[in-house]
């Protein structure tokens, strides 16, 4: 075998293994978005409401 | 001559009285910015009437209301819900995550609550309570917010009361939206502008822990006026903060002072209550004949004293684990 054969095998499998994780990764994110069928509001707190908190304490 | 519907307010807030049981007993709050409207909290199915008389008074068509937001999913705050959401086609539901499939799948809350009146008076005060299209709830999670016309409103998750409670800060009026968290004032014991508050710790989720905490974090938003659900604004907020804390606690106190008491519990912690809010009122000044005060206290000695002996049933750490 030789030294690019290696080289390319394991890239092979580095990106096998990447589009696995990817993969894991993105059925996770749907599994979060599934598990609640509906709409989130807005999260976060806003810089309005930093400012005024910041002022008023 | 009958009490009037709607009271207004400044910033386009008004409240509308939901006509639960009795007048001024439960608020249904609304809000206009250039146009738009948002209702905070529906009261039942049978003060929807009312709602719409009141849009017809201010010149608010239907197709305007663009939120119909949930404090929490007792039913004297979201029994109307679904009627809201039938009546207002361009609405969106606006609900504690918590919440959310309960109002899309109602059948256990509509069983639960028919356990404890039954079917009949279930459905003499609370009416027809349907599912909701699920496209059309927004959940709302601690810190979330929601935009009305240019108008942010801002959700806290503000459990004590029910965990499926959030408290909405309004930046324009500098003013919370409480439903049942910062407890209930009564317009008829006002004296001299000066408003009586108290607690509400109806079952089945009232924690006191949480009830301090939620008070606390509301408070530090310097709000100007709290809107109870029962009913309505309330200024003096430092003052009222301070009382609930004290009457929080002396409401566990009575409690577990009648921990070991067997089947005598109900009555013990129900006459305690009557006692303590009594002789608060008395020292608010409150001048109504003690038949008026028993009448208007009666409801929610009941259910606190209910919501007290299911609290001390609870293992210590209930909420935790949850």
């Amino acid at each position: 075998m030789s030294s690019c054969f290696v080289s390319s095998y394991l890239s092979t499998k580095i990106l096998e293994f990447l589009d696995e994780r990817m993969k894991l990764m993105r059925t996770v994110n749907l599994s979060a978005e599934l598990h609640s069928p509906f709409a989130t509001a807005t999260t976060g707190t806003p810089d309005w409401m930093r400012f005024n908190l910041t002022q008023r304490f | 001559m009958p009490l009037p519907l709607v009271t207004d307010y400044e910033h386009g807030i008004s409240a509308i009285d939901a006509q639960f049981h009795r007048p001024k007993r439960a608020a249904i709050h609304l809000l206009v910015e250039k146009g738009a409207a948002a209702l905070i909290d529906t009261g039942t199915s049978f003060s929807i009437p009312g709602v719409i008389e009141s849009l017809k008074q201010k010149n608010i068509a239907v197709e305007d209301v663009a939120y119909i937001i949930l404090t929490h999913i007792h039913l004297d705050h979201a029994g109307g819900a679904s009627e809201c959401m039938h009546l207002f086609p361009n609405a969106r539901l606006v609900v504690h995550p918590r919440g959310a499939s309960h109002m899309a799948n109602p059948a256990r809350l509509v069983a639960g609550a028919m356990s404890v009146y039954g079917e009949t008076e279930f459905k003499r005060v609370y009416g027809e309570i349907h599912p909701i299209d699920v496209e059309r709830i927004i959940e709302a999670p601690d810190e979330s917010r929601i935009d009305l016309n240019g108008r942010s409103l801002l959700f806290l998750d503000t459990p004590g009361h029910a965990r499926h409670h959030n408290c909405i800060y309004d930046e324009r009026s500098q003013s919370f939206f409480t439903g049942d968290t910062f407890g209930v004032s009564y317009r008829e014991f006002d004296v001299n502008g000066l408003e009586f508050v108290f607690p509400t710790t109806s079952p089945v989720q009232f924690d006191p822990e949480a009830a301090h905490a939620s008070i606390d974090r509301i408070m530090r938003y310097a709000p100007r006026y709290a809107y109870l659900t029962h009913y309505s604004q309330i200024g003096n907020l430092a003052h009222h903060a301070e009382s609930m804390h004290t009457l929080i606690d002396a409401h566990v106190t009575i409690a577990q002072s009648a921990k070991d008491s067997g089947s005598d519990r109900q009555s013990i912690i129900s006459d305690a209550l009557r006692k303590l809010l009594l002789e608060r009122l008395s020292e608010h000044g409150c001048r109504l004949p003690q038949a008026e005060s028993d009448e208007l206290l009666r409801s929610d000695i009941r259910l606190n004293t209910q919501g007290l002996i299911h609290w001390l049933d609870q293992p210590a750490d209930r909420f935790k684990r949850l």
